[in-house]
């Protein structure tokens, strides 16, 4: 390498230096391509594996307890059916009660509260209610005359509390197979002569050495409550017909199955004929945004961060604390007013209509091809401090005698850019670009505040041509109530994000192994 | 230890209990008064509130024999549908929204039928008023306004009302004066002027169907007409800005605008700015693609107020619902907020004809297509596709033109051969598209 650097003048080894970056840049590509198969592959392998392990535990769990239930005394035995009853027979009074009120109250929730809307879970609601009506005559009218409505079902409020339901039960269940462990454990410390711990050493346990567990069930538990069940209940809106056309409490709404799946990707339903062609699109314009996005935004900021870093720039810390000021301001303000500075009455055209560069009528987000250039350019503008101060650290903890040795090989800057220090720096910020390709396919502020994710495109169903898969769900979550359409586009994004955040990090584990830092 | 626990356990049940008793629901006697105790929660514009407040003022000394309370709280009329259907019987008893929102709520189940003060409703209020307030014969809500839409506005010190006529005439002056005016397409929803008067289009919420033929030849000069209009550079499409740009006017007529499209919202704002040069006028009449003078039109509603399907009640919430959008009160706000009422009495007060903007707008409605019986929800999507596609070409114009002729094939190709060979059929094809979108909903 350091003969290279001696030998050919600059004007060829520049160049040369380039094509292998590109070729370099290329051959990374080519692996990635062939191993998303692979990964695919190994995917389905590990679910296999996942799955038969899954059966596995489930199997084992049976034969345990019921070995449990075997060998037991009656206490234990009788436990099986009264949560608590192998704690309070065997000398863990309250702890006991506590288990035996446990079920009771998570029976009876089960049975008398969320029961009822369980029993519908299948169908979703079959009658409707009434409103109010005027009726005078009618035995039931209030002093006004009306009689008061009368509720139906409502399949909303169904699916959610049935949802809650199984996740009680659920919880239910966890605790009862605490129970039962617990009973046998207790008859296993009588045999063996010791006294089981009480209720009041146990609560010292659960402050002291188990205070992990006391410290962590709180957040499990509210944790299941604001996060899983809204997860679970949006999950399965894309299953049904819930939009605006199927509105609770007015209309009923069911399950419709694969439907809206098969609709997104065939528009075989007329109304959403137009559905395939837009999400495929959308995708497209994702993917490149996403690329643009983190790269540009990554270079620019390395490059700023070099310029300033550089021996002879005076007023180091001034120059970034301009730069990091302006990550004070929250982004959405910035963007807004961004947005009003970009708007074809706005300031910025004005100048370059005097400039005479565009005609009277140009507007920065009125075309497809001008709105998609402007917001990568304005993100750049907006996203070049961050990556401007993650390289800053970065660059300053490259070794110097990196630098020194190359400059007494006789290596310009610009060979020392692309030999040191770039390799370098894709070699520590491999997975902070790794996030932020992913972060970007789903970065909705820029998009949506700056062109709101138009101009509108007559091709495409509700989205415009800067729309992302977010901005667009988020149109048709709020202008057309099309939940379950939504709900569908939610599920798609997730598990394509997912699935490119796991084989790229995958492979970037697989990069950091082999290659060994020059 | 035992102590502090037996101590925090009673103070906690304590608090559940002192807490759980508190609060009431409708209709609750309190040991004190011997009246019943009833309340009202009733939503309506920030705009609105100080009326809103004199108005349940006024009600409560009708019904001297109860203890009524009111609770007001700010609901935006846009927002209305989004927020009142996350939870019906949680919701106001009484509440404003746009008639555009009437029939999802009616899907919704969330609008009482109007039964006791039918009649009187029909009667006193303006029959499409009446109209876009019902489903099937059945009425829904109160009619309480009846000026939604556009008219112009304009500074007299620079263009007078005998110029306003035509939209050549005030595209002639604008360039005179070297300054321009504002015509949003507002996402479909003004652009509809350019088509509205000549075409068909009507949408029925019961058989789903909508029915538009904007892309017929009549549509076609339409659109011809529309493009030759923003061809001249001179209309800008923010409405947002419209006050502001007025404003501009103050210092250098250049940097502003002597016209712009807009409606009642924005009448006090701009009445503010140009002071005694404030003008409103309804709209003009255009040059179609077949040089004929084309009036434009309009898509007009109103605002409706609606009794909650669910409230615990019917009879005080529909009186009220009713006495706020009687005569009077109906009168009060048109004369003090220049809010135009669907009260036909109070239509024809002078008082109510003398305000620029309500006149503005009663002359043009009957221009006006009701737009709850003419556009479903999709139709605004590619309505505004369409306005961005035709726009920017006739921004770029100019452009465009002297590309194709300096194309070799097409030497001594005049402007109309251009438009004949490629920009009408681009239009037409536009105009296929919007038309298609629009009518997908027929299919859902």
């Amino acid at each position: 390498m350091k003969d290279e650097l001696r030998s050919e003048p600059f004007y060829i080894w520049i160049p040369q230096s380039i094509l292998d970056f590109i070729i370099q840049i290329l051959k990374v590509a080519f692996e990635f391509t062939l191993s998303i198969f692979t990964s695919l592959y190994d995917f389905l392998k590990t679910t296999g594996k996942v799955i038969v392990s899954l059966a596995k535990k489930g199997y084992e769990g049976l034969i345990k307890y019921s070995r449990i239930f075997i060998k037991g005394n009656y206490k234990t035995k009788l436990s099986f059916l009264l949560m608590g009853f192998g704690a309070y027979t065997n000398g863990q009074i309250v702890k006991g009660i506590l288990y035996q009120l446990l079920q009771v109250v998570s029976l009876g929730l089960l049975i008398f509260f969320f029961g009822p809307y369980i029993a519908k879970l299948n169908t979703l609601g079959d009658t409707l209610g009434t409103p109010v009506t005027y009726d005078p005559g009618n035995p039931n009218a209030d002093p006004f005359g009306y009689v008061p409505a009368q509720p139906g079902d409502n399949s909303m409020i169904i699916l959610l509390l049935s949802v809650g339901g199984i996740i009680l039960a659920a919880l239910l269940y966890y605790f009862y197979l605490q129970n039962l462990r617990l009973a046998e454990a207790n008859e296993m410390t009588l045999q063996v002569g010791k006294r089981p711990i009480p209720f009041k050493e146990e609560v010292k346990q659960l402050l002291n050495e188990r205070f992990h567990i006391t410290v962590l069930s709180w957040p499990v538990f509210f944790s299941f409550i604001f996060t899983v069940l809204p997860l679970v209940f949006m999950i399965l809106i894309a299953f049904t017909e819930f939009d605006r056309f199927h509105q609770p409490p007015g209309s009923l709404f069911t399950w419709v199955g694969l439907d809206n799946f098969i609709n997104m990707f065939s528009g075989q339903n007329a109304f959403y004929s137009r559905l395939p062609r837009t999400l495929w699109a959308i995708l497209q314009w994702s993917f490149v945004w996403a690329i643009f996005a983190t790269f540009l935004n990554y270079f620019f900021g390395m490059i700023l961060a070099l310029m300033i870093n550089k021996k002879g720039i005076k007023l180091k810390v001034l120059w970034r604390t301009v730069f990091v000021i302006t990550i004070a301001v929250p982004q959405f303000i910035s963007l807004l007013i961004m947005r009003n500075f970009f708007n074809e009455q706005g300031p910025f055209v004005n100048f370059l209509i005097d400039l005479g560069l565009v005609g009277p009528g140009y507007g920065p987000f009125l075309t497809k091809e001008s709105a998609r250039f402007w917001v990568i350019v304005i993100n750049l503008w907006v996203g070049v401090p961050y990556t401007m101060l993650i390289t800053s650290g970065i660059l300053m903890n490259i070794p110097a005698d990196l630098y020194e040795s190359a400059t007494i090989d006789g290596a310009g800057s610009i060979t020392k850019f692309f030999k040191i220090t770039l390799p370098y720096m894709l070699f520590v910020t491999g997975p902070y670009l790794v996030t932020a390709f992913i972060g970007n396919i789903n970065n909705f502020n820029i998009i949506y505040f700056l062109t709101g994710g138009g101009p509108s495109s007559q091709q495409l169903f509700q989205a415009g041509h800067t729309d992302l898969l977010v901005t667009w769900l988020f149109r048709l979550t709020l202008f057309d109530s099309d939940y379950k359409m939504a709900s569908t586009l939610g599920i798609l994004i997730f598990m394509i994000s997912s699935f490119f955040s796991l084989i790229i990090f995958s492979r970037t584990g697989g990069i950091k192994a082999e290659d060994s830092f020059q | 230890m035992l102590n502090r626990y037996l101590k925090t356990m009673i103070f906690g049940a304590v608090t559940v209990l002192v807490v759980s008793c508190g609060g009431g629901t409708s209709a609750t006697s309190s040991a004190t008064s011997q009246l019943p105790t009833y309340t009202l929660k009733v939503w309506g514009p920030s705009q609105e509130q100080q009326f809103l407040t004199d108005v349940t003022e006024s009600f409560k000394l009708l019904y001297p024999n109860i203890n009524l309370n009111f609770e007001l709280a700010v609901v935006g009329e846009p927002d209305l549908k989004g927020i009142l259907l996350l939870d019906v019987p949680g919701g106001a008893d009484v509440f404003a929204f746009p008639d555009d929102q009437l029939e999802d709520l009616v899907t919704a189940g969330a609008l009482s039928e109007l039964t006791q003060f039918k009649d009187d409703v029909i009667e006193r209020n303006q029959d499409w008023t009446i109209d876009v307030a019902s489903v099937d014969d059945k009425l829904y809500a109160y009619p309480n306004t009846a000026d939604n839409g556009i008219f112009m506005y304009y500074d007299s010190r620079y263009i007078q009302a005998s110029e306003m006529t035509t939209l050549d005439s005030i595209l002639a002056k604008a360039e005179e004066l070297n300054s321009k005016i504002i015509i949003d397409p507002m996402g479909g929803w003004a652009m509809s002027s350019w088509f509205a008067v000549p075409g068909e289009i009507s949408w029925s919420k019961t058989t789903m169907t909508q029915t538009i033929d904007w892309n017929n030849e009549v549509g076609l000069s339409s659109a011809i007409g529309m493009y030759n209009a923003y061809k001249t550079n001179l209309i800008q499409r923010d409405q947002g800005i419209i006050v502001t740009e007025f404003l501009e006017n103050d210092t250098d007529v250049q940097e502003g605008i002597i016209a712009g499209v807009s409606g009642t919202w924005n009448a006090v704002a701009i009445k503010t700015i140009l002071g005694d040069n404030y003008a409103a006028i309804k709209m003009p009449t255009f040059t179609n693609g077949n040089g004929q003078q084309q009036q434009m039109g309009s898509m007009i509603g109103a605002k409706l107020v609606g009794v909650n399907a669910y409230t615990a009640n019917p009879g005080l919430a529909h009186a009220f619902a009713n006495y706020m959008t009687n005569y009077d009160n109906q009168l009060t706000k048109a004369v003090t907020m220049g809010v135009g009422p669907s009260n036909i009495t109070a239509q024809q007060n002078p008082e109510v004809q003398e305000v620029p903007s309500l006149k503005a707008i009663f002359d043009q409605a009957p221009h006006g297509i009701l737009q709850a019986r003419s556009v479903s929800s999709y139709y605004w999507s590619p309505a505004g596709a369409f306005a961005d596609a035709l726009i920017t070409d006739a921004r770029n114009h100019a452009d465009n033109l002297a590309a194709w002729l300096a194309l070799p094939e097409n030497s001594g190709k005049t402007e109309a051969d251009f438009m004949t060979e490629v920009q009408i059929p681009l239009i037409q094809d536009y105009l296929d598209i919007f038309i298609e979108g629009v009518l997908a909903v027929n299919e859902a």
